[in-house]
């Protein structure tokens, strides 16, 4: 994991300037991803935190272009890979890209496998699409079950994923995520679905896996310890925005918006026992109406009349931590 | 164990047989789901059960509410004995003892309106008139916070937090004096979960409920338990007071479960503390289960089973290091 550094041109990999993904319902526009912008550099970790529903699998399937249609759309933006545009490539681009300087790893294990295949070969199906096989498959299959430290791996690309513990799923699919040594690779709360201890070993892997490929990885999940734990810069959203952005010990020494402080405060600490939790009170709000000015400031304990008037813009507190909140506009 | 005990569970066990062919088919083996598990709550304190993935504390829930008849065992509620009840009996002991499950999206009928879900246990127990359910019902959704709500809507337009508020609001229906809550917040967000712990806390000690909590995520029972149990594959192997769990963990599995939470903070990286995983319930390891991912594990270990003993008053530890 790298510090957090200046910003230079070169070294930037992926670039979101002013994503706008809807979903067209029955019941209007839901404007899932509202004006996203961020950028990762090369080898970096980047946690993308938020509550269900805040937008952040979507900015995920944004980036991948896999955004379901025709319900949804990506409106306007631009996503630059390697300086390219995303958002201009053909579907065939696209499909070369993904699974191979793109790769994406999904929530559950159990579903994202194909139950009726064996994992050898659904390990060797990026492989073979994108034309990598030098040599025989299988060798390459197995040597990538023992990159995410499957035990006995030579017997076990034959069996089922359904032979396989839940644990050991993740660990195929992180292998199939890697499998062609992405330049990016996309985790879409990779441990949620996974027992403590198991977790754990899932986070281990990936931190390793992630030094020996010096690959840039988003994290996504709602869970504040696995970012902690991993990654070097953390991205808050909330409501379709990114309301915080800030390196990680800023992010849990310092954090600047209303909502973070929330989020930091609201999880049980083990040994920390105090009477009550701190909770925010409400629930997100109804993107289909979303509120205006800051999305946050029906929930916000310090909100002001000019919180619920216009969006705040974003404001750098220091290098690397801005944060979109009226609190730091300096008036 | 204590005084005003109001549930306990003595050498409880629930063995779930596994049969091979469709037609005669013939019982291969048991999945030893819950194996030979005591403990007592007494009224208004919180049991807190933790443990991995099939490690039976949902099972062990079932059996409390009645749900499941255990293989053996006893489960005394109030000093009276309920494990053979059935029928009538089983029917009018289930006033006492109600359930919030994990996910308020699958608990709650979804072509049911929010006032007849709420209403439902009174109406079947049929312990009020149409009148005094609907004024009772007004004040079960006070009572978990949902002033405001409008009763004549169907669950789905309800946010995560809320619909588990309206499934607590049932169970509450009845007045029980102890309600089972399994993996209570752990479909919902991160800023929900906090309100609904809050909540509990409050009721708690508003009503002088008892709890039994179900979870995986040791922070959040920790929070809210007086008392927490830990299982692995069917053993209860540590029960402590939840202080007394957390700073002095005897169990090697507990301390390695303590270890392996994450924490939100970036100074303090966890290593991995628990290689290997739970092994199949359908075949356990001989002696005591963890033996095969204990770090200190010793040549007894792999022959005995051991047997819960107390090393403290109110600490229990399953263990051969202790005996």
């Amino acid at each position: 994991m790298k510090d957090n550094t200046i910003d230079t041109k070169d070294d930037k990999l992926l670039e979101l300037k002013d994503v706008r993904t809807s979903f067209y319902t029955r019941e209007g526009e839901v404007k899932a991803v509202d004006g996203v912008s961020f950028s990762i550099r090369r080898g970096e970790v980047v946690g993308l935190v938020g509550e269900s529903g805040c937008g952040k699998s979507v900015t995920s399937l944004s980036i991948m272009r896999l955004v379901p249609q025709p319900a949804g759309e990506i409106i306007s933006g631009e996503i630059l890979f390697k300086n390219e545009n995303l958002l201009e490539k053909s579907e065939e681009e696209m499909r070369q890209l993904r699974g191979d300087r793109i790769s994406m790893i999904l929530q559950d294990p159990m579903v994202s496998l194909n139950q009726l295949l064996t994992v050898g070969y659904q390990l060797g199906e990026p492989l073979k699409y994108h034309n990598k096989v030098t040599g025989s498959l299988k060798d390459m299959c197995i040597d990538i079950l023992r990159k995410v430290r499957v035990p006995s791996p030579e017997s076990r690309i034959n069996n089922y994923p359904f032979e396989f513990s839940g644990g050991m799923c993740q660990r195929a699919l992180i292998g199939m995520g890697i499998a062609n040594a992405p330049d990016l690779l996309i985790a879409d709360e990779p441990t949620t679905a996974l027992d403590v201890s198991v977790q754990a070993q899932i986070l281990k892997l990936m931190r390793d896996i992630q030094r020996e490929s010096n690959a840039s990885v988003i994290l996504i999940t709602h869970d504040l310890a696995c970012v902690a734990q991993i990654c070097s810069r953390v991205m808050v959203m909330y409501a379709g925005k990114i309301v915080e952005k800030a390196p990680i010990k800023t992010f849990y020494k310092n954090p600047a918006h209303p909502y973070s402080i929330g989020l930091i405060e609201s999880v049980p600490v083990l040994g920390r026992r105090s009477k009550r939790l701190y909770s925010i009170e409400g629930h997100p709000p109804n993107l289909l109406d979303p509120p205006s000015g800051c999305r946050f400031a029906p929930r916000c304990a310090k909100a002001k009349k000019i919180c619920f008037e216009s969006y705040p813009p974003q404001i750098a507190l220091e290098e690397g931590h801005d944060v979109s909140c009226w609190l730091y506009s300096g008036d | 164990m204590r005084d005003n005990t109001i549930i306990s569970a003595m050498n409880l066990k629930k063995y779930f047989p596994v049969t091979k062919g469709t037609f005669f088919s013939k019982v291969t083996g048991y999945v030893k789901a819950v194996d030979d598990i005591s403990f007592s709550i007494s009224q208004g304190q919180t049991l807190g059960l933790v443990g991995e993935s099939g490690c039976g504390k949902s099972t062990t829930a079932n059996v409390l509410l009645g749900l499941e008849a255990p293989t053996s065992g006893q489960i005394m509620f109030e000093g009276k004995d309920i494990t053979g009840f059935n029928g009538k009996e089983l029917f009018k002991f289930r006033r006492n003892i109600q359930a919030v499950f994990q996910d308020p999206f699958r608990s709650l009928n979804p072509r049911k309106k929010v006032r007849q879900i709420i209403s439902e246990p009174l109406r079947v127990h049929k312990v009020l008139s149409k009148k005094e359910t609907f004024s009772r019902v007004l004040e079960l959704v006070e009572l978990v916070g949902l002033e405001s709500l409008r009763m004549d809507l169907y669950p789905h337009e309800f946010s995560g937090g809320q619909r588990q508020r309206i499934a607590i609001a049932r169970a509450l229906a009845l007045r029980p004096k102890t309600i089972i809550l399994d993996e209570p917040v752990s479909a919902l967000d991160v800023s929900i979960q906090a309100q609904i712990l809050n909540l509990l806390i409050d009721l708690q000690e508003k009503l002088g409920l008892t709890y039994l909590i179900i979870a995986h995520d040791l922070a959040v029972v920790e929070h809210v338990s007086t008392h927490i149990g830990v299982m692995y594959l069917g053993h209860l192997v540590e029960l402590a007071p939840s202080e007394e769990l957390y700073y002095n963990a005897q169990h090697p599995y507990t301390r390695a479960l303590l270890a392996s939470v994450p924490v939100a903070d970036p100074e303090d990286i966890r290593d991995v503390s628990l290689e290997g995983e739970v092994p199949s319930p359908l075949n356990p390891p001989h002696g005591c289960t963890f033996h095969p991912r204990c770090p200190v594990c010793r040549p007894e270990c792999s022959k005995k089973v051991p047997f819960m003993r107390e090393i403290t008053p109110g600490h229990y530890v399953a263990c051969h290091l202790y005996s």
